[in-house]
């Protein structure tokens, strides 16, 4: 079965990035509980892809290595460590639409929580982070297709 | 087996064309070293004991994590081969190593030793120090080395 990105799967992601925790919780709850790929995996690495070319849009790997410094500083240091080595690969993998490799599942996982970081970084408003997502959306309709 | 108690001048006298930026003098006097076990040693000694002053001078005793990270970023974000030559975790772990004893036996040996001597030389190059301030590093360094072996 194809798989599909639903405007249930848009909220999901854009409640994520707003971390409105307390609309999040019930609707990770009514998550599938599966391994394979979904609507939620596909557009997250989607939006992941945009943001990374967003900010990054000359693939300066000087600019991507003091952004990771730099998020893991912010997070801080008792945080859920974040590997640089492994967030750097995952942002040039984004940036060059080319498999990172070597990177164990709980790295190639990272993505997500560099997703939350870029948007933070970028501030959006509602209507500029519904815009993003609309981006995301149609990147994860052609990645899907793809599949 | 024999130790040597000190650094042999040979070894100072290499590290010394290297950091000077003679890469011809480096490359002779290098090749020119004793490869005995003894000697390797006292070699490893002293490029670790550079790495503890330089890190020393650079960033201080008991630097704060946020400062290591933001110290390997910049390093690194300076050119693709210090990117690609010094994996950021671990050298984080190396520079917080030289105060805190924290575990870094699953580094190998080539790897630390490598490690060593590229933030050595970077931390070098932006001290721009003279010759006497060079062998003044040299010194402390080959001192601290020797309080090692010895």
């Amino acid at each position: 079965m194809p798989v599909e990105v639903s405007d249930w799967h848009v909220d999901l992601v854009r409640t994520f990035l707003r971390q409105d925790d307390g609309k999040l919780k019930p609707m990770l709850g009514q998550m599938p509980r599966t391994y394979e790929v979904d609507g939620t995996g596909v557009l997250l690495w989607a939006a992941f892809v945009e943001a990374t070319f967003r900010r990054f849009p000359d693939g300066n790997v000087a600019d991507i290595i003091r952004f990771v410094a730099h998020v893991r500083i912010r997070r801080g240091r008792n945080a859920p460590p974040i590997s640089p080595a492994a967030a750097e690969k995952l942002i040039i993998s984004a940036l060059t639409a080319t498999e990172a490799d070597g990177l164990t599942d709980l790295e190639k996982g990272q993505h997500i929580i560099l997703l939350s970081e870029l948007i933070e970084d970028e501030a959006l408003t509602d209507a500029q982070l519904d815009a993003f997502l609309d981006v995301a959306r149609t990147h994860a309709k052609h990645i899907a297709a793809s599949l | 087996m024999s130790h040597p108690e000190h650094v042999p001048d040979d070894v100072v006298a290499a590290f010394r064309a290297y950091l000077s930026g003679d890469r011809e003098l480096w490359k002779t006097r290098n090749e020119a070293l004793d490869r005995s076990r003894t000697v390797q040693r006292a070699y490893r000694a002293f490029v670790s004991a550079m790495f503890a002053e330089a890190v020393d001078r650079r960033l201080g005793r008991h630097p704060a994590w946020e400062r290591i990270v933001e110290f390997v970023a910049d390093i690194r974000a300076r050119d693709d081969a210090l990117a690609d030559a010094l994996d950021p975790d671990e050298t984080e772990r190396m520079i917080a190593w030289v105060d805190d004893d924290a575990g870094i036996d699953d580094i190998d040996a080539d790897r630390s030793l490598g490690i060593w001597i590229l933030v050595v030389t970077v931390i070098v190059r932006d001290a721009d120090l003279d010759d006497a301030g060079l062998d003044a590093f040299l010194q402390r360094a080959r001192t601290f080395a020797d309080e090692v072996l010895g």
